[in-house]
């Protein structure tokens, strides 16, 4: 009896619904992520072409205006530049991080993660005072006789970009980190023991098997600078403007939501249309951790 | 003021002890103006007739012993929460909660415009108050509400139909003494805008700060003060655009040009006269100019649908006693819009105070009604700026 009622209760359900019951795990992630993320960003692409009757004035003023071009390609030129930069920076650091072991790797893992604990803000002004006129780089090199009076090293590319590289560098070196942990050495050490020199092992077993993590890392670090406001905003001048300047300024100020929200649009399309040809060359799709 | 407080002390002290009868308490509470549901609630709770000394007399109607001020931080903040917070809740109970958010007029439209408003007072530039009330935004201040006599202490200058002043400041000229001397710097806007007489990087505040320097250029190249309004805003702007070169940063608020002059990496920028006052009282490597000073006032501005209106405007009221608008001074260089505050003043104080007569005469009036004109297009002067700003900086 007690078996048959049991028995008819599991055949309730499609046998499909019953494999993918697990699925319902991912409900409350989801409800979150459509009322807190895509419910405003909704309302954002809609706010772009209702204004409140529908329009394209909005486009239409960015085109027209021009210089908002200009401010984007620079966004874009600016980020991979931070992108490049970082992951030169940063594979190595991940390198160390993967091979070293015991108390070192500890001190140097929260090395890494300690500035995330810091403010964008506190880390931006941080980099206003050491490159500064009276700061401790310009004083360094006085005192060395290697210049005479003070540089300005401020409100300009350089500081921008060694600010912003400072602030991604986390986040470059950590997925890397990641995947370098789970690759098998033993397979470099093969290729050496087989009569590859270092740098053939390195760069065809090791490197390719490092690739998830560098396009994982790049991935990140491209999208968030693009979107990086504190930054250029403090260490640059207006020939550094990024996009999100511009959108603050349109949203804050001119009260111009509209064109804000166009803005916003042009570079969630156009982040979109990167990612894509990223995929298409890197292959996001493929699993990210090499298998062992 | 105190006087009334005293008497609720002593009140609740009798209940506490006893001393008063159900019957004479609502008489005296009566007479210190107590509500009826108040008092009901003072006499179910008898026994904590203690707290009554420290708790508010009189609530809110909305039911809250609270404001919620939007207002801006730095040593500014510092200066308000001492002079104007702290007091105002001892003396009254009524908790003052500075609101997460810096008091943008964005903000208040947004909240205005969603009805979902939070802020009672919010501390904005004179241009950005009279936008804000000619857009519809505000609630007007009920002046019949408050003392006579401190209303009638208030400069009327600033005494607005939805705002009122609560300070004047002014944007003054500062230098890096690590360019000029105190012999020899850059007096006015046109010794500025001189870069082979006085050479060294620019700094000028960005014309999306409320309020925008647009005044910057047209006294630089000559016009005279009196012939200032109503300025043209495009030909602002060309101005802008032949000496934009020479302008190694475009600053925020107030503080930051002066961070950057005490830092050496500007020679001359337009600041705050608390901030450069003060950088200068620090001894740090800056002069400033009181010539040609832009003399604005910020005001206390309370949105549409405000939570505790009636808590804010005891608040509102609180600030103009000439001891409260003192103390403000006194932790801040800036100056009252109460005339009776200046005598309280130490006279060093009152020395570096821009209240101080001889500085005052040398400052370019405030002209709030051109900023807030509204021209054809329902659109004011002040969004006029920041619309021409933000593609002209692209």
């Amino acid at each position: 009896m007690i078996a048959r009622r049991q028995s008819r209760a599991r055949t309730r359900f499609h046998p499909w619904v019953r494999r993918n019951i697990w699925l319902l795990l991912c409900v409350p992630a989801v409800l979150f992520m459509l009322l807190a993320f895509a419910l405003p960003l909704g309302q954002m692409l809609l706010r772009s072409v209702f204004d409140p009757d529908p329009t394209l004035d909005n486009f239409r003023a960015l085109v027209e205006v021009g210089g908002y071009g200009r401010v984007l390609v620079n966004t874009f030129r600016l980020s991979a530049i931070v992108t490049l930069i970082a992951l030169v920076l940063g594979y190595p650091v991940a390198y160390l991080l993967a091979h070293v072991r015991g108390r070192a790797a500890g001190l140097l893992l929260i090395s890494v993660v300690l500035p995330l604990w810091t403010s964008e803000l506190v880390r931006t002004f941080a980099w206003m005072i050491i490159l500064g006129r009276k700061g401790p780089l310009n004083a360094a090199m006085q005192s060395l006789g290697i210049i005479e009076r003070p540089l300005t090293l401020l409100f300009n590319e350089p500081s921008v970009l060694i600010g912003s590289v400072h602030i991604m560098l986390p986040f470059m070196i950590l997925p890397l980190y990641s995947v370098m942990r789970s690759i098998d050495r033993e397979l470099v050490r093969a290729a050496l023991g087989m009569g590859a020199t270092p740098l053939a092992a390195f760069r065809h077993v090791y490197l390719p098997l490092s690739m998830p993590g560098v396009v994982a890392g790049c991935l990140l670090v491209f999208v968030l600078a693009t979107g990086f406001y504190v930054t250029p905003a403090a260490l640059g001048s207006t020939a550094e403007t990024m996009i999100a300047q511009l959108i603050d300024t349109q949203g804050r100020r001119t009260l111009n939501w509209g064109l804000a929200s166009a803005l916003s649009v042009v570079l969630l399309l156009s982040t979109t249309i990167i990612l894509v040809l990223y995929n298409r060359v890197f292959g996001l799709a493929r699993p990210i951790a090499p298998a062992r | 003021m105190q006087n009334k407080l005293d008497q609720y002390r002593r009140l609740a002290d009798d209940l506490a002890a006893n001393r008063s009868s159900r019957r004479d308490f609502l008489k005296r509470a009566s007479a210190l103006g107590l509500s009826t549901p108040m008092m009901s609630a003072l006499l179910g709770v008898t026994g904590s007739a203690l707290t009554l000394a420290s708790r508010p007399a009189r609530a809110d109607s909305h039911g809250s012993n609270q404001i919620v001020v939007a207002s801006w931080g730095g040593g500014f903040g510092d200066a308000q929460r001492a002079a104007q917070f702290a007091p105002f809740t001892e003396a009254t109970g009524i908790e003052v909660v500075l609101a997460p958010q810096q008091p943008e007029i964005a903000l208040l439209q947004a909240q205005v415009e969603s009805g979902n408003v939070e802020w009672d007072l919010s501390n904005n530039s004179f241009v950005g108050a009279y936008t804000l009330a000619n857009k519809g935004f505000l609630e007007e201040i009920d002046y019949s509400a408050m003392n006579a006599d401190i209303v009638d202490g208030i400069n009327p200058v600033v005494r607005g139909k939805h705002s009122v002043g609560i300070y004047f400041w002014a944007m003054n000229l500062g230098y890096s003494l690590d360019y000029f001397s105190e012999a020899e710097h850059p007096t006015n806007w046109a010794e500025f805008w001189d870069v082979e007489r006085f050479p060294g990087p620019r700094g000028l505040t960005s014309m999306d700060f409320e309020p925008p320097p647009l005044e910057v250029p047209f006294l630089a190249n000559g016009v005279a003060v009196e012939d200032l309004y109503p300025m043209d805003i495009d030909e602002g702007f060309e101005l802008l655009s032949g000496f934009r070169d020479h302008i190694t940063k475009w600053t925020g608020y107030s503080a930051d040009a002066t961070q950057l002059l005490v830092q050496g990496e500007l020679a001359a920028a337009p600041g705050g006269n608390g901030s450069l006052t003060n950088a200068i009282t620090e001894g740090a490597s800056v002069g400033m100019s009181w010539e040609q000073g832009l003399l604005y006032f910020d005001a206390w501005v309370m949105p549409r649908g405000a939570p505790h209106p009636e808590n804010a405007l005891r608040f509102i009221e609180f600030c103009y006693r000439p001891d409260v608008q003192a103390e403000f001074v006194r932790r801040y260089p800036i100056a009252p819009v109460v005339a009776a505050a200046t005598d309280l003043l130490a006279p060093d104080v009152a020395e570096v105070s821009l209240g101080n007569p001889k500085h005052l005469v040398r400052q370019v009036p405030p002209n709030p009604e051109w900023w807030s004109a509204l021209n054809d297009d329902g659109k004011t002067n002040l969004e006029l700026v920041y619309e021409k700003w933000a593609t002209w900086i692209l």
